[in-house]
């Protein structure tokens, strides 16, 4: 089934890692991704500013997999929608 | 020449704890924060709420109309303390001395709040030009440059920008220039002003910032609090100070520096661990003879854990019989100025025999398992003491201390 959300995330996240998207799966974890703090920061910059959503400090310290990621964002979008 | 014994015979410090050495003591042997709602700055927008301000401050009690506006918050702070440090000094400078004493200050942000204004008349407000004072009060040697003119010091002066290690460098440098006999006085330390809107949001998106306050060492420790001020000492041969009936506040011991070579943000623990032990090789000290530690203490994650590894491994055993504290939870995190505000708690904790709580304080983290002062302040006779700088990009600089009656 398509994602595009899902899509749009890996991307973004493949591209910070300079990875093809097909090598990230949902189950990764941001640290065996390469990920590490200043990569995490960085990246969730960009999520805010593609999806204009605000992800507060304790939520970016909370993400471990990238499906954390995913599943994050969609529930930012979605308050931001249900609030707009 | 052989070296010579260092004296700290004057203090000046302004920070949100008050407005020179009195207060300060006061406030941190009370253990009463001086953190705060943010006033100096719009912060609507803004993730975190709360900074260690030196609220009140009114730059026309300090500097004339013509003086101010050459002057920068974070220069401001370095000249109030410097005045202060040299009053208590009771040094008379005389042409010869203004000769051979050095000017050494640290800062890790300058003057950038000056700049960021000028560039909002640029970039926002669509003004074609950017006023011209803007430079002279950006530059991070403003505040070395203005206690050397504020006093006619002609000889070595200059700034050292290491991050929140800055002014521990600073010291550590006019302290060795003492000490090997390059100069017969020094004033040294460092200040910091990082409170206007570019650079909050700059710290902000760094996600370093506390939300609620600073709690170094504690298991809900959530970051820094970011703080403003500036402390300054004078330094001269011990002899020297003697020789005039100065009051000696303390001494400098040793001085430690390494770098992580490692990350650009993520602490290290060997870094530190090289640059205490160098502090203490320096000193020519054993490990058993400190008996405090004056935390670099962000109260970050990351920091604490690190620090506290590094002290395990420097110290082993006697790790869990030295007392540590971070008065970050109090003044906050100066920056570069950070180091000299620490130093200056310090002095004055071995001065005292009271050694400052690190406040906010809940829960002990376990990875942070040391004898951290919880709250209150602790009566104890130290003679030794080290107080530690850890710099983002991993530059780390320790300073050693001696108690003024050792």
């Amino acid at each position: 089934m398509s994602d595009p959300l899902f899509d749009e995330v890996i991307g973004i996240l493949a591209a910070a890692k300079r990875r093809p998207p097909d090598t990230i799966s949902p189950d990764n974890s941001l640290v065996e991704l390469g990920f590490d703090s200043l990569d995490v920061i960085t990246t969730v910059f960009e999520l805010e500013s593609k999806f204009k959503i605000s992800i507060s400090d304790d939520h970016v310290r909370s993400l471990r997999t990238v499906n954390d990621v995913v599943e994050g964002v969609r529930t930012l979008i979605a308050e931001k929608t249900t609030h707009a | 020449m052989p070296r010579r014994r260092v004296a700290i015979t004057g203090m000046g410090i302004i920070c949100a704890l008050g407005r020179n050495q009195q207060e300060v003591w006061a406030a941190l042997r009370a253990g009463r924060p001086g953190i705060g709602p943010i006033e100096s700055v719009d912060i609507s927008g803004l993730r975190f709420r709360n900074g260690a301000e030196v609220r009140g401050y009114d730059t026309a009690a300090y500097f004339d109309g013509n003086r101010a506006a050459l002057l920068d918050r974070f220069a401001q702070f370095a000249l109030i303390a410097a005045r202060e440090a040299l009053q208590s000094s009771g040094v008379e400078l005389t042409t010869q001395l203004r000769e051979s004493t050095a000017v050494v200050t640290g800062s890790s942000m300058g003057g950038q709040s000056s700049q960021d204004a000028g560039f909002v008349d640029l970039y926002r407000l669509d003004r074609e030009r950017v006023h011209p004072l803007t430079i002279p009060r950006t530059m991070a040697n403003a505040g070395a440059s203005q206690i050397s003119m504020e006093f006619g010091i002609v000889g070595p002066t200059y700034t050292i920008s290491t991050a929140c290690s800055s002014s521990n460098h600073s010291l550590g440098q006019a302290f060795r220039m003492i000490r090997d006999g390059d100069v017969e006085m020094a004033i040294a330390g460092g200040s910091e002003a990082p409170f206007s809107p570019g650079l909050l949001k700059a710290w902000e998106a760094m996600r370093v910032i506390s939300t609620d306050t600073c709690r170094p060492f504690c298991k809900d420790r959530r970051g820094m609090i970011l703080g403003e001020g500036g402390a300054m000492f004078v330094l001269e041969p011990w002899e020297t100070a003697r020789a005039r009936g100065a009051r000696i506040q303390g001494e400098i011991v040793g001085f430690g520096m390494s770098a992580d070579a490692y990350h650009v943000t993520q602490p290290s623990v060997e870094g530190p661990v090289r640059s205490m032990r160098a502090a203490l090789r320096d000193a020519g000290l054993q490990p058993e003879q400190i008996g405090y530690i004056n935390a670099h203490g962000t109260g970050t994650p990351g920091n604490d854990a690190c620090e506290a590894s590094a002290i395990r491994k420097v110290f082993g055993q006697h790790a869990g019989s030295l007392a540590v504290s971070s008065t970050k939870s109090m003044h906050g995190h100066a920056l570069g100025g950070a180091g000299a505000l620490e130093a200056a708690a310090t002095v004055m904790a071995l001065q005292e025999g009271i050694l400052p709580p690190t406040a906010n304080f809940t829960t002990l983290d376990p990875e942070c398992d040391l004898d951290v002062i919880q709250n209150h302040a602790r009566e104890a006779s130290v003679e030794y003491a080290l107080s530690n700088s850890f710099a983002f990009g991993g530059l780390n600089a320790v300073v050693a201390f001696r108690a003024a009656a050792g």
